[in-house]
């Protein structure tokens, strides 16, 4: 490895050692430029997000970044966790499609968390990313359990799968990410701003994978998963939430919020309102949703900016004042924050926060 | 006939939650559980609301009768598992 070097060597010193030292030298000093680099980058971006850049600098040097995957087979039980492993980290592709499926989202996701958000994995801390595949008998669903990502195959009616869905696969793992920042409550609002947190990073996965501005994203979780029992085109649409197939009882808008005892009261239901303003402030933003309005609602998370109980109010809040730390008090990006949570009816729409109050 | 209310009572079941947060619904006549599975099912309408269980786990509204409990998918005795997997072919 590196060590420390690119501490005290000066790029520019790197540079010349590049273009004229003996081919020994020159392949170091390109491989330090380039570890260099990248730590340039998130050195930048943990600045912008109130990181303790020393920190996460000095694990960028010594080799972090990079992911340690295992896919394991769950062998269809629910029980135990399970020890047949199907790719490991650096395998090449094997026979089982799910197995690659998994693997690669599970890699699209810790690529995203860490070239766009700096973060190292899911606790920030190269925490190993482990999945199962083949979870249970034709089991309609997918989750985080806490330690690992469980992939049901579907049962080929409702669902016909999960892994090939990366926005999915970014979806479960962002659950690991909220419970060990924010820690959200799994029951009613804090629960919906749980599910839409999960959905907006599991977007931005598949976003970022995909290259695409906020005007190109379809903004659909969980598109070409469906079975025939199911008509429609995913799980949920943030851009018209409500509509991402029949049945789809999300609601866009405060005014129709759902009351409701199931799922943990609403939470899968409510979500649409909080991923709606994700999508008003991205789309009002512009470009790749992810290098504005996606820093701004990490923020959130990374300086644990609102309670566990916290509810929508709160949380827009917090989201204003995390745009106001990063692009100022009276920067586009707070209007576009503040604006898209008065249109879904959670901040009041005359609400334009002062420094002061949005000072963290 | 002297059958009591239960005799010809159903159990209904919802299915909330999962990834998809779908709500489904079946049923099913209580004669044509097995006695292990009448035992399981008193036992689960018999709990009290545990906290969830996790993320996009499934929740469980069983009711018989007026008799009714929440159960998260990670505490559903595993008697009833067999009769949850086999109502999902009835899910609407």
């Amino acid at each position: 490895m590196h060590g420390c070097r690119c501490f005290i060597v000066p790029p520019q010193l790197l540079e010349r050692v590049a273009r004229s030292g003996t081919p020994g030298e020159r392949g170091s000093a390109l491989d330090t430029l380039a570890i260099d680099h990248s730590v340039r980058t998130a050195r930048v971006q943990n600045a912008l997000l109130g990181a303790a850049p020393q920190r996460r600098l000095v694990g960028a040097h010594c080799g972090h970044g990079v992911p340690h995957r295992t896919v394991f087979d769950a062998g269809h039980l629910t029980d135990v966790h399970a020890a047949t492993i199907l790719r490991d980290e650096g395998d090449g592709p094997v026979a089982d499609r799910s197995a690659n499926e998994a693997y690669d989202g599970l890699g699209d996701t810790h690529r995203f968390y860490w070239e766009v958000l700096a973060r190292d994995s899911i606790d920030d801390a190269a925490l190993p990313l482990l999945g199962e595949v083949h979870f249970g008998v034709d089991y309609d669903n997918a989750f985080w359990d806490g330690e690992r990502m469980m992939f049901g195959d579907g049962d080929g009616l409702l669902f016909t799968g999960f892994t090939s869905a990366v926005d999915v696969i970014g979806h479960e793992l962002t659950h690991g990410v909220t419970e060990r920042t924010l820690n959200l409550l799994y029951t009613g609002q804090p629960g919906a701003l749980n599910e839409s947190i999960s959905d907006v990073f599991g977007s931005l996965v598949r976003q970022y994978r995909l290259g695409q501005t906020a005007d190109q994203a379809d903004w659909l979780i969980g598109a070409g998963i469906l079975g025939p029992a199911l008509p429609g085109e995913a799980l949920r649409s943030m851009r018209a939430p409500g509509t991402a197939f029949e049945g789809d009882e999300q609601p866009a808008t405060m005014r129709d919020y759902v009351s409701t005892t199931a799922d943990n009261g609403g939470v899968h239901i409510n979500s649409g309102i909080p991923n709606h303003a994700f999508y008003l402030a991205a789309t009002a933003i512009g470009g790749h949703a992810w290098e504005r309005a996606g820093r701004i609602w990490y923020r959130v998370l990374a300086t644990r900016a609102v309670p566990s109980g916290a509810r929508f109010h709160t949380f827009a809040q917090a989201t204003v004042g995390a745009a106001s730390a990063l692009f100022g008090p009276a920067s586009l990006e707070v209007k576009a924050v503040a604006e898209a949570w008065a249109e879904v009816g959670v901040l009041r729409s005359a609400h334009v926060p002062s420094p002061v109050a949005v000072a963290s | 006939m002297t059958a009591g209310p239960e005799a010809g009572g159903r159990l209904e079941v919802e299915r909330s939650g999962g990834l998809a947060g779908l709500r489904l619904h079946a049923s099913v006549r209580l004669v044509e559980l097995s006695p292990e599975e009448r035992r399981a099912l008193d036992q689960a309408l018999e709990s009290r609301a545990a906290r969830p269980s996790g993320p996009d786990r499934f929740v469980y509204r069983l009711r018989v009768g007026e008799r009714e409990a929440v159960v998260q998918e990670d505490r559903l005795p595993p008697a009833l598992g067999p009769l949850v997997r086999r109502l999902g072919e009835r899910w609407s």
